[in-house]
């Protein structure tokens, strides 16, 4: 039965790893995911943070001949180039997770991001959450968010630490085109449009800031520096 | 760089496509490349390329193009035959040979290959064509593609007429053999008489599908309401969004997503999936 848990092959692990120098229990639960991946999922308060980390790990020095580690909230997906290599590298990254002494990567940046709030949804937003539109944008504007993902398109951000009473559903019905720069609130995550796409969020703001742009990178070694943001990173917004 | 091909007509869609790109998920780009990679590498193989240089890929219906200087070419894939060419099969064709890809119903993506492969630089470490991030060029009537001196050709001046792929590498889609399945991150979210369904059920792809994900028509598979965070894809994860209507997330799709995923389609049989016309049923099995 594929559906039983005989098929997965989960683990569960506490071990103590230094981050930012203080000695911490890394929690984790894997899970096969296909025929070359795992899925890890990291448990406690520095979830997120232990996902980013390790991905930026893992990237910066392949040690394990992964193919790509792509984190998203508490999650961490690693994949191999086959199985062969999956079934045969696997137990060595755990094993490897259990031992690792995470550091925050000292490339993680804060980023101040500019928003002139200005968005389609916005009064209704504030309506839909009994709130006045100014204590709606000083309550958008109070965190310190965290890049949980990039994802739905290049270079868009999911950000988590959304005050709760700002929450507001999807809309039901998306709209076909939204604009790059748009700032929205989706359910629990604040986000920024990076291209010109199809999208559900509530529509708050914009911001003049480039999330992902070809033209910043002309050759291959500073691909990177198409995105403004990666997973981990923190983002405060200011208001124009 | 020598130019070599001048497209006549589009046909459908064809864009340039290799094997895709790795590592980049993380910033949200997918991996891309040929929705076949079996056919891509094949094409690549019969002209002396590199198995994963970018080639020409067909959607389905095909299209038109003229060669631009003597050279060896292979069409290998589904959705149309080459006109001057056997499918499955390398030819050294003189300069100003037009060759016409005619719709067949059997199949979506033909790969034409070309020795020496075609020149594209590379975004992201792959020359594959990601339109919605405005990565690759959108091709037109009358371009030119040139040549690529980089991609290591073998010499072939031994085989004149041509090669031909082994009986194994060459495929037929009319029919699609049973697709293996591993179990998804949510398969436990399923009752065993959704996995059933998923298992017993003759699938077709439904005409709401393309490169970013396949829709799957012959019913629909029912999972329990419940909150779910985004977390990472897999090409070839079959998801259940809350109408039951399974969707196999393909090449271009999205990197994060926030439907259960019931299961996984094996590597070797997502290069057949890519190839199920509307119409062409197909099974499942579990691995």
């Amino acid at each position: 039965m594929p559906h039983s848990r005989e098929n997965f092959v989960f683990a569960s692990r506490a071990h103590p790893a230094s981050f930012e120098g203080v000695q911490e229990a890394i929690r984790f639960d894997w899970q096969r995911y296909g025929p070359r991946a795992a899925m890890i999922a990291f448990q406690g308060e520095q979830a997120e943070t232990w996902a980013a980390a390790l991905a930026d790990k893992l990237h910066a020095a392949p040690p394990h001949q992964i193919l790509d580690a792509t984190p998203a909230f508490e999650k961490l997906l690693v994949e191999y180039d086959n199985q062969s290599t999956y079934e045969r590298r696997i137990s060595t990254l755990i094993e490897w997770m259990e031992m690792a002494e995470f550091s925050r990567d000292p490339t993680i940046k804060s980023h101040t991001i500019p928003v002139c709030y200005n968005g389609e949804d916005l009064l209704s937003a504030a309506e839909q959450v009994g709130m006045r539109v100014d204590d709606f944008i000083s309550l958008h504007l109070a965190p310190t968010y965290r890049v949980a993902l990039l994802g739905f398109s290049p270079g868009f951000p999911y950000l988590s630490g959304l005050d709760s009473r700002l929450h507001i559903p999807r809309r039901a019905v998306p709209r076909p085109s939204i604009p790059a720069g748009a700032v929205g609130i989706g359910g629990n995550l604040t986000g920024i449009y990076s291209l010109p796409t199809p999208g559900g969020w509530n529509l708050i703001g914009t911001t003049s800031a480039c999330l992902f742009d070809l033209s910043r990178c002309p050759s291959p070694d500073t691909a990177e520096s198409a995105f403004l943001l990666r997973a981990g990173d923190s983002v405060k917004f200011v208001s124009l | 760089m020598n130019p070599v091909l001048e497209i006549i007509s589009l046909g459908l869609g064809v864009t340039i496509q290799d094997l895709g790109r790795r590592g980049w998920k993380r910033y949200g780009i997918p991996p891309g490349g040929a929705m076949d990679r079996h056919s891509l590498q094949i094409a690549n193989r019969l002209v002396g390329n590199d198995a994963a240089a970018p080639a020409l890929e067909w959607m389905m219906h095909g299209g038109k193009v003229r060669l631009l200087c003597d050279a060896r070419v292979a069409v290998a894939g589904g959705g149309s035959i080459a006109s001057k060419l056997s499918a499955w099969r390398s030819e050294h064709l003189a300069a100003g040979t037009i060759i016409e890809l005619r719709p067949s119903p059997f199949g979506l993506w033909s790969y034409l290959a070309i020795e020496g492969g075609i020149a594209e630089p590379d975004l992201f470490g792959s020359a594959s064509a990601y339109a919605r991030a405005g990565m690759g060029r959108i091709l037109t009537r009358g371009d030119v593609l040139f040549c690529d001196s980089k991609v290591s050709t073998e010499l072939l001046s031994d085989w004149p007429g041509g090669r031909l792929a082994t009986w194994d590498d060459q495929r037929f889609f009319g029919k699609l053999p049973s697709l293996s399945l591993w179990p998804g991150p949510q398969s436990h979210w399923f009752s065993a008489a959704a996995w059933s369904l998923l298992l017993d059920c003759e699938w077709t792809i439904s005409p709401r599908s393309d490169r970013t994900g396949f829709r799957l028509a012959g019913s629909r598979i029912s999972v329990a309401d419940r909150e779910m965070v985004s977390e990472p894809v897999l090409t070839g994860s079959i998801q259940i969004p809350p109408g039951g209507e399974p969707i196999v997330t393909m090449r271009d799709g999205p990197t994060v997503g926030g439907y259960p995923k019931i299961a996984i389609v094996d590597d070797q049989s997502l290069d057949w999936l890519a190839q199920a016309a509307p119409g062409v049923g197909f099974r499942f099995n579990s691995l």
